[in-house]
């Protein structure tokens, strides 16, 4: 069996060793996301600091990465998250994970840190140090043009040499943005990581493979969501929808809904900025927007970032949200921490408590600002660590909008409260992908169950989260997956009878989906319809692969994730959200527009086989074939 | 007098982005899709999200949400994403 080829560089001494994965790891753990955190607790000394040289950061790709399946353009980046001191996982687009495939690596793991900058050189089963002193301080532009053309890059900004607590690394245009991946390079003096080689991924079945991955490409070109919606609107499509069911959040969370929100929706995006659409490698989805700004053409923003530029600061401006959101990709920062930092800061400001000079509803000073943060500029340094470094510092923390430490995303969960569910839970914090994605369920999609019951809602979490963690570990990108919701529901609208009733059948799945995830073990069958991903993973490896097996991995993931927090000192207490989401309504007069966290966990804990203070037990460890670090 | 505003494929169906009209619930402006702008603008109008000034009709009495003079009634393409 052909296991994956990891290398491990000391960049303190500049050593370069290769790092075998066994077989037994690589059965159980297979890559991505999963291998990753079993790597972190592995080789992470306990207690160290995210950007401590001895801190350890884990690049790798999935069994489908560059493999031409749909959607496989990705690898993940994990290591010590440094807004919240747990896990932190990133999934990520470009050409750089296919093209460290091909330069014959599955998995680079830095650790120590370079006595002067560096870029990591990996090219055809070779790995070197070079010298990036020249290249320390160019924005991630600039860096992406001064390194050589056909390499696979990934590079940080100077966001990221400042330690700006949620910099993020960039491969091409696309961004590992969450939880300060970005910063954590830029403590080990690391610019950029470059990869190049010929050897093409290799697969077990080939023939069989490619069969597969054509029924598997037709499959989501047919698909209402993936072959059309997506294309036609990318995320930026969910700013109306969110908006329509209460769910988008506006004036740092305050209100679920901005009567000017059309003017940043991807509708209108589409009909006025957009140049065209486009996409990673290998993708049939093609959900980024091109948008033109400073006069040329840029990649367009997610709806996570219209949102946050948007609503979130009481905004209508969609050019000023392109460029601000430009900015923020070129110093290298993830947006949803950077925005939810600017909109804590003019909520800081409106009741009189710290004045970074943001208001709410001005924007045309923003893009200073975001400079000065990205610099950490004076008083903008302290913007730079996050908002709950700043609430600690100022006070606020019951509008400080983050779980655990990482800002929430554009999902205002009192109207989508599977969301806060998942928001609490998340291993990396305040995400909706690590969250479970829920409201696709309950506020933004087709299907809408009712959105501010807790009936299901524990279940439902984690089932999709595992299911998102098992897709991220096989490579492939999360958007993939949502051609599990049946496309007869598309073709009959979000009003239509059927699609209301199966919307409320949704509220009394816990039981049958709980049972499910008990017996998931007997889930042997491969369906196109229901995560595709796990045949095309088994075609791939060689390994048996099924439904069952592809949601176990999935858990696997969670709960490994899980025990790198509680050993690093997260604890079920963590598991929390702030006052304004479970204390105040969104509603006056509406007792059930908060979200009933304290209803859901208990639940969420049993269904996961945890115990009440939300530590994994051994049965669970055991059964997972979990080993203790 | 409601404004209707259609976005995505229905606009060009309908041949228009905005019209205006007399109507009483939402259901009255879907009947009105089909019969000045055909089977087909219907069809595609119907499986979209309708929303009234901006909230979904899904929060409110479905089609049979009654609507108000100065209302917007907008019908929106289904997205996805995260
Ligand atoms: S769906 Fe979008 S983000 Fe995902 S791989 Fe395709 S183009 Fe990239």
């Amino acid at each position: 069996m052909n296991t994956p080829r990891y290398v491990k560089v000391d960049l303190t001494g500049g050593r370069v060793e290769d790092f075998p994965i066994s077989e037994a790891y690589f059965r159980r753990y297979i890559g991505g996301k999963c291998l990753g955190a079993r790597l972190l607790l592995d080789l992470m000394p306990k207690g160290t600091d995210a950007l401590a040289p001895e801190s350890v950061i884990i690049i790798n790709t999935g069994p489908l990465t560059g493999t031409g399946a749909p959607s496989t353009s990705r690898f993940n980046m994990s290591f010590k998250n440094v807004l919240t001191g747990g896990v932190a996982s990133s999934n990520c687009g470009g050409q750089f994970g296919a093209m460290l495939r091909r330069a014959g690596y599955e998995g680079i793991i830095l650790t120590g840190r370079a006595p002067s900058p560096v870029t990591v050189e990996i090219c055809d089963g070779q790995v070197k140090l070079l010298d990036a002193r020249e290249l320390w301080g160019m924005d991630t532009e600039q860096v992406q043009q001064a390194l050589p053309r056909h390499y696979g890059k990934l590079f940080i900004g100077p966001a990221g040499e400042n330690l700006v607590r949620y910099a993020g690394a960039l491969s091409g245009e696309r961004i590992a943005g969450r939880c300060g991946g970005g910063a954590v390079l830029g403590s080990k003096n690391v610019k950029a990581l470059i990869a190049y080689g010929t050897k093409r991924p290799e697969v077990a079945r080939p023939e069989r493979f490619s069969a597969f991955v054509q029924k598997w490409v037709r499959f989501i070109r047919s698909h209402p969501m993936t072959g059309d919606s997506l294309p036609r609107y990318g995320s930026a499509g969910l700013v109306n929808k969110a908006n329509a069911s209460h769910a988008l959040p506006t004036h740092n969370f305050k209100y679920g809904h901005f009567d000017r929100a059309d003017a940043v929706s991807g509708e209108t995006l589409a009909e006025t900025e957009l140049t065209r659409n486009s996409g990673c490698v290998s993708c049939p989805i093609r959900c980024e927007r091109r948008v033109k700004v400073y006069g040329k053409e840029v990649k367009g923003p997610e709806y996570e970032t219209l949102g946050f530029f948007g609503p979130n600061i009481d905004a209508d401006d969609l050019p000023k949200a392109l460029e601000l959101n430009y900015l923020a990709d070129l110093l290298g920062m993830d947006t949803i921490s950077l925005a939810s930092s600017i909109a804590f800061a003019m909520e800081l400001k409106e009741r009189g408590m710290a004045d970074f000079g943001v208001e709410f509803g001005r924007v045309d000073d923003l893009p200073d600002v975001v400079k000065k943060i990205a610099r950490r500029e004076g008083i903008y340094s302290d913007l730079a660590n996050g908002t709950k470094w700043l609430s600690e510092k100022y006070g606020g923390q019951e509008f400080a909008m983050n779980s655990k430490g990482l800002e929430m995303a554009s999902y205002e969960p009192r109207r989508s409260v599977g969301m806060g569910l998942g928001y609490a839970t998340s291993n990396r914090g305040g995400c909706h992908l690590n969250g479970g994605y829920v409201p696709l369920l309950e506020s933004v999609g087709v299907l809408q169950m009712d959105a501010q019951t807790p009936a299901a809602k524990a279940e439902l979490a984690v089932f999709m989260q595992n299911a998102l963690e098992a897709v991220s570990s096989a490579g492939c990108c999360l958007f993939s997956a949502q051609t599990f919701i049946p496309a007869i529901f598309f073709k009959l609208g979000p009003n239509h009878i059927v699609t209301r009733i199966t919307g409320r059948v949704l509220s009394l799945a816990g039981p049958p989906v709980r049972l499910m995830l008990a017996l998931s073990d007997l889930l042997r069958f491969n369906t196109k319809y229901i995560l595709p991903h796990a045949k095309a993973l088994g075609l791939a490896t060689g390994l048996k692969m099924d439904t069952g097996r592809f949601l176990r991995l999935g858990e696997r993931s969670f709960n490994l994730e899980r025990l790198f927090n509680l050993r690093e000192g997260l604890t079920g207490k963590d598991d929390a959200l702030p006052g304004r989401l479970t204390e105040t309504p969104q509603v006056e007069g509406r007792p059930d527009t908060v979200v009933p966290l304290a209803k859901m966990l208990p639940r969420y804990y049993r269904v996961r086989g945890w115990s009440a203070d939300g530590v994994p037990r051994a049965k669970k460890l055991r059964r997972l074939g979990i080993e203790a670090s | 007098m409601i404004t209707v505003e259609y976005r995505g494929p229905l606009a060009q169906l309908c041949g228009c982005r905005t019209e205006q009209g007399d109507f009483t619930t939402a259901g009255q402006v879907l009947r009105h899709v089909r019969q000045a702008h055909g089977a087909a603008a219907w069809r595609e109008a119907k499986k979209m999200l309708v929303t009234v000034d901006g909230t979904s009709i899904l929060l409110l009495r479905a089609w049979r949400t009654p609507l108000e003079d100065g209302q917007a009634v907008s019908f929106l393409p289904i997205c996805g994403g995260g």
